[in-house]
Formats: structure tokens, sequence, C-alpha cells
């Protein structure tokens, strides 16, 4: 099967020259889809193990966990760090599976125009009425990193969303 | 006399056709979900400041390919009764593709081991217009490909339809399954269960329940549900009873000495059998039986029981003072039967 892990990590690219000059390293992210299948060990015996979503069978229905690692390697402290993961197509995502050490995780039910944390979230539904935004309704997942990143940091985010 | 008079028929095929057109117009509730073949893609993206100064948006994808899941559903829509010899009687089936890519469907009409009968000319039609009963338009089974690719979450409405055994008797049941096979799409070949690891390509998972027919276990790309014929047949004897006198002075009045010839004519109507008709007539009072006059169709019976094989009929034998003709089975087909007897007035 097709695998597309595109590694982005070459930030000094994308930023101006003046940038380029001052900076030495930066944010390598690197995203992760994984099943979690039932394998028998080398003992026998069952256990559940994260294996990469293309190489195992997925489902309508199934569970993907979704993993955003980060590591930091810039002489300088990258402050505001924001990760942002959009739920992708075709997944709803599963309620309280939002994770990220050391970050302030917020939602989005309107494709990421305004976040709210988790049961603060609005829609607006079809008739115009605005509601609670249940955890299918998100469309959109921001972790806000608490604290800036020092040099040789690493770190992760994730959540679960299920295969419609 | 009346033998199993049974008028449900009407009734069944008027809840046959309310069923069909219940079933063809819903929209099915559960979702077969994505599409098999359908690329999920996460992306992530980063921003940060570099001490003070704003970072371009970095960005990191994962993707993976949603596999096929094949998933049938058959369900029982009718139970028809039918008389016998009744022609093109419908047991309909709806077909439910339950699975997330398109398929077609081998169909199987499987007559229960446990039949003591079966049903005649047994053929597969799909129902186009949901009729409930076989009409003009309705496509003859062949093979897979005659009905075409059911689409994520489609159906049809296909009926096993069979011509009822004339021998078949009121209320008898004879029970079919229908059996769908998972066909690939445009294919004739049966879908197979991508075996072992997961493969390059779109992998396949059989996710069917058990079905109603024999072997058919959960997870085999099968499904099945059973219906059941019964057999309504109605069937009436008809008696018809005269009486000619023939007095001794060759005239025709009921004087003392004068005999009375009884002629008793049976006929069977109705789609069924009347099984065992038997006709017990008592001697009249005030005359006695003239020995050796009884006849069926012409043919004269011994008096006797005649034991231990007896003939047809008796006088006295199995009933006291009563004569006794036993018809056997007729039918709307059997010729009628003629009895005559005499008496004589004491």
């Amino acid at each position: 099967m097709r695998k597309i892990v595109q590694i982005v990590l070459a930030a000094a690219l994308l930023v101006p020259a003046a940038a380029w000059a001052q900076q030495k390293g930066g944010v390598v992210i690197r995203s992760v889809s994984e099943v979690e299948v039932k394998q028998k060990n080398a003992e026998g015996k069952e256990e559940v193990k994260r294996v990469d979503a293309t190489k195992t069978k997925v489902l309508p229905g199934e569970t993907v966990i979704f993993t955003n690692y980060y590591t930091y390697s810039g002489d300088k402290p990258a402050t505001n760090v924001v990760i942002k993961n959009p739920v992708p197509d075709h997944m709803i995502y599963l309620d309280g599976t939002a994770a990220g050490a050391g970050t302030r995780i917020e939602f989005s039910a309107d494709k990421g125009k305004t976040f709210g944390t988790a049961g603060k979230v609005t829609v607006r539904s079809a008739d115009g009425k605005e509601r609670r935004a249940a955890a299918a309704d998100y469309t959109n997942i921001r972790w806000t990193l608490e604290k800036p990143l020092n040099k040789g940091a690493k770190g992760s985010v994730t959540f679960r969303a299920k295969v419609k | 006399m009346k033998t199993g008079k049974n008028n449900f028929t009407a009734t069944c095929i008027a809840a046959v056709v309310l069923c069909a057109a219940l079933l063809g117009t819903a929209p099915d509730a559960a979702a077969a979900g994505t599409p098999a073949g359908t690329t999920i893609v996460s992306t992530v993206t980063v921003d940060f400041n570099f001490g003070v100064v704003p970072q371009s948006t970095l960005s990191a994808t994962s993707s993976f390919v949603v596999d096929r899941l094949i998933n049938v559903t058959v369900t029982n829509n009718s139970n028809p009764s039918a008389a016998p010899n009744q022609l093109n009687v419908p047991l309909s089936f709806r077909v439910t593709n339950t699975g997330n890519a398109a398929q077609r469907y081998a169909l199987q009409p499987l007559s229960r081991p446990t039949n003591t009968w079966t049903m005649n000319n047994v053929r597969i039609f799909r129902d186009d217009n949901s009729s409930g009963t076989l009409d003009a338009g309705d496509a003859l089974y062949a093979d897979a490909g005659t009905f075409g690719d059911l689409v994520s979450d489609a159906s049809f409405t296909v009926m096993i339809v069979a011509d009822t055994p004339g021998a078949a008797v009121n209320g008898q049941t004879a029970i079919y399954d229908l059996a769908a096979t998972s066909v690939d799409a445009g294919m004739l070949a049966v879908s197979v269960q991508t075996a072992g690891p997961d493969t390059a390509g779109i992998d396949t998972v059989f996710i069917d329940s058990a079905g109603s027919a024999g072997g058919d276990v959960a997870r085999d790309g099968s499904h099945s549900d059973a219906g059941t014929f019964t057999v309504a047949s109605s069937s009436e004897v008809t008696m018809n009873k005269t009486v000619l006198v023939l007095d001794p002075s060759g005239g025709n009045l009921p004087v003392r000495g004068a005999t009375l010839r009884y002629m008793i004519t049976a006929t069977a109507a109705g789609t069924g059998t009347a099984q065992n008709v038997v006709v017990s007539d008592p001697i009249p009072a005030n005359t006695a039986y003239t020995a050796g006059t009884l006849r069926l169709n012409g043919v004269p019976l011994t008096d006797t029981a005649d034991l231990p094989v007896p003939d047809a009929g008796d006088v006295g034998a199995t009933t006291p003072d009563t004569v006794t003709v036993r018809l056997g089975d007729l039918t709307s087909a059997s010729p009628a039967q003629t009895i005559i007897f005499e008496v004589t007035i004491q």
C-alpha cells in the first residue's frame, strides 16, 4: 500500500534569507497513522501492538491513532509553538483522545475558524441554531505548547479517530 | 362434506405486495461506510517563532487506504401460500450490499434437506417493480452478471419463483433458503478474502454474519435467509342423492314391498385433494336392504367386510344398518362417483 510520509524539516528553506542566516536547526514534525492490532508475541500471549496504518487492514469503523512527533534543534528557543491537525476527511474524532504533554488542547467545529476547549465548542446547525458541539462535530484540533522549546526538545501530540 | 377449506392465499399475496413496496422505497439507515480505496490523509502543521521572529508554517502528512469490507445481507420479505399446481409462486427476498464497495452476487435457491417435498421449476427473478409477484419485465437470473453490480448500501428484491406440485397437501410447508455469495464487481469470480498480512492495493475482508442456510457461516462472503412455501388448498365434495320407487305392480308407488333404488353421486371441486372420502348412508327406517345390490360406478361391491382385503364398500359391516363406501382421494379432476343400492319397503 502507498505510504506517504512527507517530512518537512527544512524550515530554513521556507523562511526569509535574513532569518536563515541567524537560524541553525529548527523544528522537525512527523505525522504517523497507526492502528492497534492484536498479535501473539513470542511466548504465544496475545498483545496489542501498534502497526502503521499502511501495513494493516483498515476498514470502516476502525480506530486510527494519529501521532505527530516533533523535535527541535534550534539554537534559540522556539516560542508560541502551535500544532494543528484537521480531523481527516472520512474520520470521526473520538471524544477524550487528544493528548499532548505540556500543551493546551482546543477544538474547532468550524474548520479552524474558532477554537475552544473540549465541551465549550459550539456549532451552528442547518437551521441556524447554535448548540454545543459533540466530539463527532470537531473538525480541527489545536495543541498550544505551554513553554518554549529549547534545543534538543522533543515530544508528541496525538488523537484517535474512527473511519466513517 | 368439506375437507381442509382454506382461503388464505389472496390475503397473503396482498401482504407481499405491501411489504415489497415498503422495502422498495425505504432507504437503508445503516451506511456501509467510507468506500474501499479511499485515501485518508492526516496533515499536521506547526507554527512557531524563532526567538521573536515568526517562521513559515511547517507541515507533514501521513496517509493510508481504506480496504474493502465485504458484507451482504439477505432478508426474507414474504412467505407465500399456494394451491397445488399453482404456477410461478413468488418467495421474495431483499439482498443488500452492506459492504463499502460495489459487488454483484451469485444467488442460489436452496431446498432444506428436511423438506418432505419440493417445489417444481425453481427459478430466481429480480422483482424489478417490487410488485412481489412475477411480472413480464422481471429479469430471470442466470449468473452473477445478470443483475449487475450493487453499489454500497444498495439493494434489490429477488424472488424464488416456483410451481407447486399437484400432489401437495393443504398445510404442508417447504422451506427454501436464498443464498447470496459476493462476487467482484464486473466479474463472475467469487470475491476472495485477502489472506495473511496486508498487501499492496486494496485488501478484502469478509464481515458478513452467519446465514440461515446450512454451512453459511459468518465471514464467508455469503449470507442467506429462509422463506416458507405453504400449501393452501381447498377441496369441497358435493353429494347428490336421488331415489327411484319401483312398486310390485310395475308402477312407482311407495307401497309395502316396493323397491327404493337410491343413487348417490359424489363430485369434488377446488384446488386441493379431498383425502379418504367415505360415504355413509344409514338404511332408512321401515326398509330392508336388498342383498347384492350395492354398486360403485356400475361395478358390484360385496355386502360383506371382505377382510382382510376389503373392497370399496359394505353394508352393515363397518357401521350396523348403514351403507359404507370408501371413495379414496378425490380431486376436481376425478370423475363423478356413483353409488347405487336398493332397499325394500317393509
